[in-house]
């Protein structure tokens, strides 16, 4: 077991990270969910011990790594959330060298080059330069770098941002595999809800440096059990509108959304005729109501009355 | 330590526009250095002139008389002893090294003036003068005795200047020269004493004395010698520079934190550094130095010990700038990027210009060009300088000793500074 205990880390009077506890079994999928600037980034860092924590503990089955991390660094693969990669290298030169560091050699090098590549698909493109790659051939070879030595804990900050769909698919497929197939243990970081919602059996949640809620994704939900989502889909955006609804007793959130906007709203029946009657007195038609079941984005939404992409 | 190297020399060998800047630029370099500033190298390097002390210490009467005695007492034919002693009177050494020293190709470099002893030293201290000859005590009787008679242990002129300049390396081959001509001379004697067919004053006319002889290993280096080589170095010196600042991208991209993670040690990362560079900037220097060499000719006709030479002080010259890369590298983590690259530019051109890398040094202050040679671009360049000029062996190797002090020291430093903890800031 992998655990953080009670970290804080403080850059220049500025609390990045706040009594931050969290641990990982082995064999788990685990998820860090958070908007930028949440203090995920960091919190990965201090676990990896590439920090060194302002406070608490970092304990590897129990024992503390942070004084000595090179037990803790054989056993973990981080990947960042930058292309930590040499662009004027090719994918392969680039598994080769990570591969050398973390002594592996010959055949086994070869083999372990080359299954990696077959993982995240660029085989045929291995001999092609980094700077050449785009993002999500990037981000693969990213992944595909921590994963040269076989750790049994896998770290992921933010993996999927800013590429193109099939990337992120063939990512995600490469995380399912990982921990489903080969049992390593994964924390994955994201701003995306979906990933962690379809990865992760557990997840924590933060926001300003801390941990605001955790548990199963099952849990969360059950944050919001008293509560439902509405989905109203407009014609037109309407500022007033919204601002009217804000103002009614039961409406806890109102989010503006491209097509509409969307109400997290206590459990009561009259209030879709008030709504109506709202809308109407506006001008705005009503193209479609949807009652939701609660997501994590809505978790989150209720914990910190704001969205994770903010 | 392998896979560093090589990931190391990768990354600088596939910026083609690096490799364009370290070969290129050099070559535009020295071509129009050396033609638009040719006066600024050959002229300085033609004023070998000094003012010399000739001071002598020798009773040439006395040496002689006891020579003339000595030979009476030899058994030897009455023909022989007659015409050694006819010739004793012409040929008293010190007499012929000061003929020696008034031969119009040594007159153009140097100017004599006899002096007591005192006033030679004296004059020597207040730089005055550049050197002085002394003939000892006794050196007549000494070199006639194991000249003729083949007897004693000879002796020997002595030069005592201040610094062991070129200069001291012309007057040395001065001497060198004299005393070849009278081993010369003495070997003639011993034959012609046995065989009386042989004109000794003959054969003595047909050997070389005078003229080239006198001063061979001295040679004037011509601004495409100069800035071949003071342009090739410098830019030896920027490749540390330029592979310490890919540390920079290492530290920026995060590469280096899978590098921490992997739990490799800080000496491996900074050898990876030294060794790529040690093998860029030789090959620059090689490539470079040929290029020119095939273009503008600029060491033909040397001597297989003269390339030998030079290409000891390039490969350790190519050891001190892989050490320099280290510490560059070394201060990229112990300082912030900017202040890092900074002072490795600093240092660049401040060593670049003391060491006479972008004007002659001959044109520095005296005090500058001392300072020029603490740089291990400037130390190099002095002593390739004076291998063109003398190939003197012993100022190779003082140079290279020191050279090699220099790199160990800073890659020590280099491991020294470098952050230990492992972790980044
Ligand atoms: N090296 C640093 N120095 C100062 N502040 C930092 C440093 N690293 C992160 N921070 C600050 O800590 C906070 C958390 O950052 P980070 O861990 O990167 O968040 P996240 O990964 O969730 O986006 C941010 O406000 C960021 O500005
Ligand atoms: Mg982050």
């Amino acid at each position: 077991m992998l655990e953080a205990v009670e970290l804080r880390k403080v850059f220049k009077g500025k609390t990045a990270v706040d009594h931050v506890s969290l641990y990982l079994d082995e064999g788990e999928s685990v998820g860090l969910l958070g908007p930028n600037g949440a203090g995920k980034s960091t919190t990965i860092s201090l676990i990896s011990s590439l920090l060194a924590p302002s406070s608490g503990d970092v304990r590897l089955n129990g024992n503390s790594v942070i004084a000595k991390p090179q037990q803790l660094r054989e056993v973990i693969g981080v990947v960042p959330q930058e292309i930590a990669l040499y662009e004027a290298l090719s994918a392969y030169e680039n598994l080769k060298f990570f591969g050398r560091i973390y002594r592996l050699q010959g055949k086994q090098l070869e083999m372990k080059i080359q299954e990696l590549l077959e993982v995240i698909g660029l085989r045929d493109r291995q001999k092609e330069l980094i700077k050449t790659y785009s993002g999500g051939m990037k981000r693969r070879v990213n992944i595909a770098a921590a994963l040269m030595h076989d750790p049994k804990f896998v770290i992921m900050d933010e993996p999927t941002v800013g590429i193109d769909p099939q990337s992120r698919n063939h990512i995600l497929e490469t995380v399912r595999l990982l921990n489903r197939e080969k049992g390593t243990t994964v924390l994955y970081t994201s701003h995306y809800m979906e990933e962690v919602e379809q990865l992760c059996s557990r997840v924590y949640i933060m926001d300003h440096g801390r941990i605001i809620a955790a548990g199963t994704t099952e849990e969360l939900r059950r944050i919001l059990s008293g509560e439902d989502t509405l989905l109203l889909q407009l014609d037109k955006p309407d500022e007033k509108l919204a601002q009217e609804l804000r103002e009614l007793e039961p409406v806890r959130q109102v989010e503006e959304m491209d097509s509409g906007l969307k109400l997290i709203v206590t459990k009561q029946s009259h209030l879709l005729s008030e709504v109506v009657q709202a809308a109407e007195r506006h001008r705005v038609q009503i193209i479609n109501i949807h009652v939701q079941t609660p997501t994590l984005e809505d978790v989150f939404l209720h914990l910190t009355g704001r969205t994770l992409r903010d | 330590m392998i896979s560093f190297f090589k990931k190391d020399f990768l990354v600088y060998w596939r910026d083609r526009k690096e490799i364009i800047i370290s070969l290129i630029t050099p070559m535009v370099l020295i071509t129009v250095l050396s033609l638009a500033l040719p006066g600024w190298v050959e002229n300085s390097t033609k004023s070998l002139q000094m003012k010399v002390a000739f001071v002598n210490l020798d009773d040439e009467e006395t040496g002689l008389q006891q020579i003339r005695e000595l030979l009476s007492q030899q058994t030897l034919p009455q023909e022989t002893k007659d015409l050694l002693g006819q010739q004793l009177e012409q040929s008293a050494p010190a007499g012929l090294f000061k003929q020696v020293l008034q031969e119009d190709s040594v007159k153009e470099i140097v100017t004599l003036v006899e002096l007591d002893n005192e006033e030679a030293l004296r004059r020597l201290e207040d730089g005055q003068i550049d050197a002085l000859f002394t003939i000892p005590e006794g050196f007549t009787f000494a070199v006639l005795n194991k000249m003729l008679l083949n007897e004693g242990e000879g002796s020997e002129i002595l030069i005592t200047a201040d610094d062991g300049s070129l200069q001291v390396d012309v007057l040395k081959d001065i001497i060198g020269s004299f005393t070849r001509t009278l081993n010369l001379q003495a070997a003639i004697r011993h034959v012609s004493a046995g065989n009386p067919d042989l004109d000794a004053d003959r054969l003595m006319a047909d050997s070389e004395i005078g003229g080239r002889e006198i001063v061979p290993g001295v040679k004037i280096v011509t601004s495409f010698q100069y800035y071949a080589l003071a342009i090739s170095i410098v830019f030896a010196l920027m490749i540390s520079v330029t592979v310490s600042s890919k540390a920079i991208a290492e530290k920026r991209e995060h590469t280096f934190e899978r590098i921490l993670l992997a739990g490799s040690k800080p000496v491996n990362y900074l050898s990876g550094k030294m060794s790529s560079t040690i093998c860029l900037s030789l090959a620059q220097l090689v490539i470079v130095l040929l290029l020119s060499h095939f273009i503008f000719g600029i060491f033909t006709d040397r001597s297989w010990q003269f390339w030998t030479g030079m290409a000891a002080v390039l490969i350790i010259m190519s050891v001190c700038m892989g050490a320099l890369s280290s510490l560059f590298t070394a201060l990229v983590f112990r300082l912030d990027d900017q202040a890092a690259s900074g002072i490795s530019f600093i240092a660049v051109i401040i060593a670049g210009s003391i060491g006479g890398s972008f004007v002659p040094v001959y044109v520095l202050p005296e005090w500058l060009q001392a300072a020029g040679e603490w740089t291990p671009n400037g130390l190099g360049l002095s002593v390739l300088l004076k291998w063109l000029q003398t190939e003197t062996i012993n100022d190779l190797s003082d140079a290279m000793l020191k050279l090699a002090a220099f790199s160990i020291i800073s890659f020590g430093l280099a491991v020294w500074i470098f952050p230990k903890r492992g972790r980044v800031q």
